[in-house]
């Protein structure tokens, strides 16, 4: 009896045993029901740290971009030098950044108008400065990215003197040569220009540009007596508006940085026309 | 954004080149600001473009201008130094020479760059004799450009 009672326990333990490892084997089925699970956990997991991301924003996502002051000189000028031998001026540019693509513009320059021929002489002289902003339209690759594609407005404001120390006009018919002289005169001149250009960092902080610009002339600076040659900064004096053309060697002295925001990407809300 | 790059660089060129125009080289205006007299024939009333088939002029005292020359508008050059300048005038060979006197005020200008200083004339009197001419008729007393016409000279049919 008791021989009998060892082999049904035997028996038994041996059936719960293949029952336990028979509920083992489905309970690692399980397992991996719960990975694929968790592998779709994981996918909402990811779905939901997106969203984080478009939402982290709005609360403290900026980071710094570059700043600083651009100094440079126009080369343009040693060219222009070439064909107007009587043209010699020296323009320094320069511009700050205020935000992400907003710039502050400044020029400035001395101009000297040496001039002679057989009809008559003349001197002149005077500085200039230009004061205006520039946008630059170029999207950003990275944060730190200085390259430029802009558009401008300035303002112009140059005050100069020249005077013709001798002329003399000829006429071949009567033979008569008429002399004489027009004393110095001082002049100030003001226009506006708009500006379009490209600046290029070829070097770090070291930047290389061009650009064109149409400068229209605000004052009348002719008298009846004469008109001047150059007006410094602006071009010839007996024009109303030029056309001219930079190219531009600068230096970029990073000594501030600006903080820069996330722009806020959240769609705009539809306005429901009330009815 | 290629081309965009393109039309930017074609406009720094074409920019560049009219950047480069020295306006002291080129004398665009003449300096010689003529006076510009046009011929008309009066018939009874009606009057006509005319052209004179023998034209000498000179100012007295000077070289001949026109030497017996077919011609409907003549150019009398103005002394720059004088306030007044006169000339001998003879249409035709046949015909009974005139004189003009011209009276007028100077102003010296500066032309442009190229060109440098010239004189203007502001005319205030013209006297002429009546051998051949019938009369005269002041059309811009104010001598700047000689592609202005600035008197008109009538004369009689005959």
């Amino acid at each position: 009896m008791t021989r009998i009672f060892c082999y049904i326990s035997v028996l038994g333990s041996i059936l719960f045993s293949i029952a336990a490892v028979a509920q083992i084997k489905p309970a690692a089925v399980k397992t991996d029901t719960l990975h694929k699970a968790i592998k779709a956990d994981t996918t909402h997991k990811m779905v939901a740290d997106t969203t984080r991301k478009l939402i982290l924003p709005h609360k403290d996502s900026s980071w710094y971009i570059p700043g600083g002051i651009r100094v440079g000189l126009d080369l343009s000028r040693i060219v222009s030098a070439i064909y107007y031998p009587y043209r010699k001026e020296v323009t320094v540019v320069a511009d700050a950044r205020i935000n992400s693509n907003l710039y502050a513009a400044f020029e400035g320059g001395f101009t000297s108008t040496p001039y002679s021929d057989t009809n008559y002489t003349y001197k002149g002289s005077g500085v200039f400065v230009t004061l205006g902003v520039d946008y630059n339209f170029l999207k950003r690759q990275y944060p730190s990215e200085k390259n430029m594609f802009y558009g401008g407005i300035r303002y112009g404001f140059s005050h100069f003197s020249y005077e013709v120390p001798s002329y003399n006009i000829k006429n071949t018919y009567w033979g008569d040569h008429l002399t004489g002289s027009v004393p110095k005169t001082n002049v100030n001149a003001h226009w506006v220009e708009l500006v379009v250009g490209l600046k290029a960092e070829v070097l770090k902080n070291f930047f290389m540009g061009w650009n064109i610009r149409e400068r229209i002339l605000i004052n009348n600076v002719k008298t009846d007596e004469i008109t001047p040659l150059v007006i410094p900064g602006f071009g010839s004096g007996s024009k109303k508006s030029v056309f001219d053309v930079q190219y531009t060697i600068s230096y970029v002295i990073p000594f501030y940085r600006l903080k820069e925001h996330a722009p806020d990407l959240e769609p705009k809300k539809k306005k429901i026309p009330k009815r | 954004m290629k081309s965009i790059y393109q039309i930017l660089l074609t406009c720094f060129i074409f920019a560049g080149i009219i950047a480069c125009e020295n306006e002291t080289k080129v004398c665009d205006q003449t300096l010689r600001n003529d006076l510009h007299t046009h011929f008309k024939r009066d018939s009874t009333g009606i009057l006509r473009d005319t052209t004179m088939p023998k034209v000498t002029a000179y100012a007295l005292g000077r070289d001949t201008i026109y030497k017996n020359q077919a011609l409907s508008d003549l150019y009398f050059q103005l002394s720059p130094v004088a306030d007044s300048s006169r000339f001998y005038l003879k249409v035709d060979s046949a015909a009974i020479a005139d004189t003009i006197t011209f009276r007028y005020s100077r102003v010296k200008r500066f032309i442009s760059p190229g060109c440098g200083f010239g004189t203007y004339f502001n005319l205030d009197t013209i006297i002429a004799t009546t051998h051949t001419i019938s009369y005269l008729q002041i059309n811009n007393k104010s001598v700047i450009s000689s592609n202005d016409t600035h008197l008109l000279l009538y004369f009689r049919v005959r």
